[in-house]
């Protein structure tokens, strides 16, 4: 350890020639995200190069900058041929960029192919935490860009098989710096919401660096954690992202979305309609139907002989029943009325006391046996005439079997 | 009744279920009057939530905006 005192200068001199004579850091390939990018007047470009864990400060100068063949971007996946060094006037550590290119798809794609077995293994992916996607949402969810064609297709779909629905739309970045988190927040904030009883998550087609936003960890683990569940809709039918891993039922397309989730309503309208009003009175007529004939078929069988008991129990069942079906809507409670008046009426006919009043006698023995025949009866015969007012006794004088009377005897 | 209350909720395929099991039991024929009645009253009941829940919807489209201030 020396007592030697360094200036800034000298220091940073140091520093920089130590990293200068590192052979690798000399001849760089980096890769990462760029952020924060600005062009200087000067023509030099500024930027941040990023991955999960760590930034690093660039610097494109001019001269190379007017080799690139794309125009970079904050959100691009890049791949930077240079070296690094320190800026010894800040003491800066950064790279120095001569060439620049575009993550190759190859290159994305080994990513994501990393990024998918990560994931599955810690359980994103897990069929058994699926949940079914409601047959009649009360509310439909829609993460998506606010410009482009998806949104607009997907809320035509809805208003198309279900002019009334509810939707409740949350845009958000599908593409870029910021979109993965972006999309994240708006599954947390619909969630917060909790009115949506499903989420449509997604966007249009594009490369797999535009898609790229649906592979961050963030998009899946919010919409593992969702409770509202949730449609992922990314891209085209071949287009396959984490998100769509995740989420509790893939859509190929947004407007698949839209179809998936989201009824006819005229169809359940018309299911409804035909169990409700053609189905259910119809069983319960052809039921009542049923039942009344029962009762008619009692009363025809026992005829003459009901006793006065049994025919008031028979007329307080047919009352109460009466009183029940006045509980059904109008039109066939008055159906029912008739046949049953119709039913009382013949009851009411037949009954003894009925009988009586039209100015009948009932015929029995003198113990009280009914006599419903002439032949039934014998001369000398003691019988009783029970009448609508009382009762005589009486002695048979001629019995004739016929129309026609017996003849007076003379005494 | 309590379990009504309970039903506010109950989804649409379900109140549908339910009443097609009602007309079904009916359309078997052979049950008790007071059965038959109380299924129908339950049955014209499912058949007006039904109603009522396709025609709760308000054709509503709501953006939900962030509340913290943009960046």
């Amino acid at each position: 350890m020396t007592d030697r005192i360094l200036t800034v200068t000298q220091l940073n001199d140091y520093v920089a020639a130590i990293l200068n004579g590192d052979p690798m850091l000399r001849a760089l390939k980096v890769q990462g995200e760029i952020s924060g990018f600005k062009r200087h007047s000067s023509g030099h470009l500024y930027f941040m190069l990023k991955d999960e864990n760590a930034v690093i400060r660039c610097v494109m100068f001019r001269s190379a900058a007017l080799t690139l063949r794309f125009a970079p971007q904050d959100g691009m996946h890049v791949i930077v041929d240079g070296y690094a060094s320190l800026y010894t006037r800040d003491g800066q550590f950064q790279l120095y960029a001569q060439a620049m290119q575009k993550e190759g798809e190859g290159e994305l794609y080994k990513r994501f192919l990393l990024l998918k077995a990560r994931l599955e293994a810690m359980g994103y992916f897990d069929a058994a935490r699926k949940r079914p996607i409601p047959a009649l949402p009360r509310c439909v969810g829609v993460i998506t860009s606010p410009t482009g064609a998806a949104v607009q297709d997907i809320i035509e779909i809805i208003r198309r098989r279900f002019p009334s629905m509810d939707i409740q739309f949350c845009p958000a970045q599908v593409q870029g710096t910021g979109a993965a988190e972006d999309i994240a927040d708006a599954v947390r904030r619909m969630n917060g919401a909790k009115r949506a009883s499903v989420l449509i998550v997604g966007r249009g087609g594009g490369s797999i660096e535009d898609l790229w936003a649906f592979n961050e960890p963030a998009v899946v683990k919010a919409i593992y954690e969702s409770t509202i569940p949730v449609v992922s809709a990314v891209g085209h039918e071949t287009d396959f992202t984490l998100a769509d891993f995740t989420a509790d039922l893939r859509a190929p397309t947004p407007s698949a979305a839209a179809e998936l989730c989201v009824p006819e309503y005229a169809v359940l309208l018309q299911r409804a309609d035909e169990l409700a009003s053609v189905r259910l009175p119809r069983a319960m007529l052809r039921s009542v139907a049923v039942k009344r004939e029962r009762v008619e078929l009692l009363l025809r069988a026992r005829g003459f002989s009901l006793a006065g008991h049994n025919v008031s129990i028979l007329r307080e069942r047919l009352k109460t029943q009466t009183q029940k079906l006045s509980r059904l809507p109008a039109q066939l409670l008055r159906e029912q009325r008739n046949a049953l008046q119709g039913t009382l009426n013949r009851l009411a006919s037949l009954s003894p006391g009925a009988v009586l009043a039209r100015g009948f006698a009932i015929v029995s023995d003198a113990e009280g046996r009914l006599l419903g025949e002439a032949g039934e009866l014998s001369k000398d015969m003691e019988i009783l005439l029970r009448m609508r007012d009382g009762t005589a006794r009486a002695r048979i004088e001629d019995v004739a079997i016929g129309n026609n009377p017996p003849e007076r005897s003379r005494p | 009744m309590n379990d009504e209350n309970q039903r506010e909720d109950v989804p649409f395929e379900a109140l549908m279920a339910e009443l097609e099991g009602i007309v079904q039991k009916l359309e078997g024929g052979n049950i008790p009057l007071e059965e038959m009645v109380a299924l129908y009253e339950r049955g014209a009941y499912l058949g007006k939530r039904c109603m009522e829940l396709l025609d709760s919807y308000q054709g509503r489209l709501d953006t939900l905006t962030r509340d913290r201030q943009e960046e």
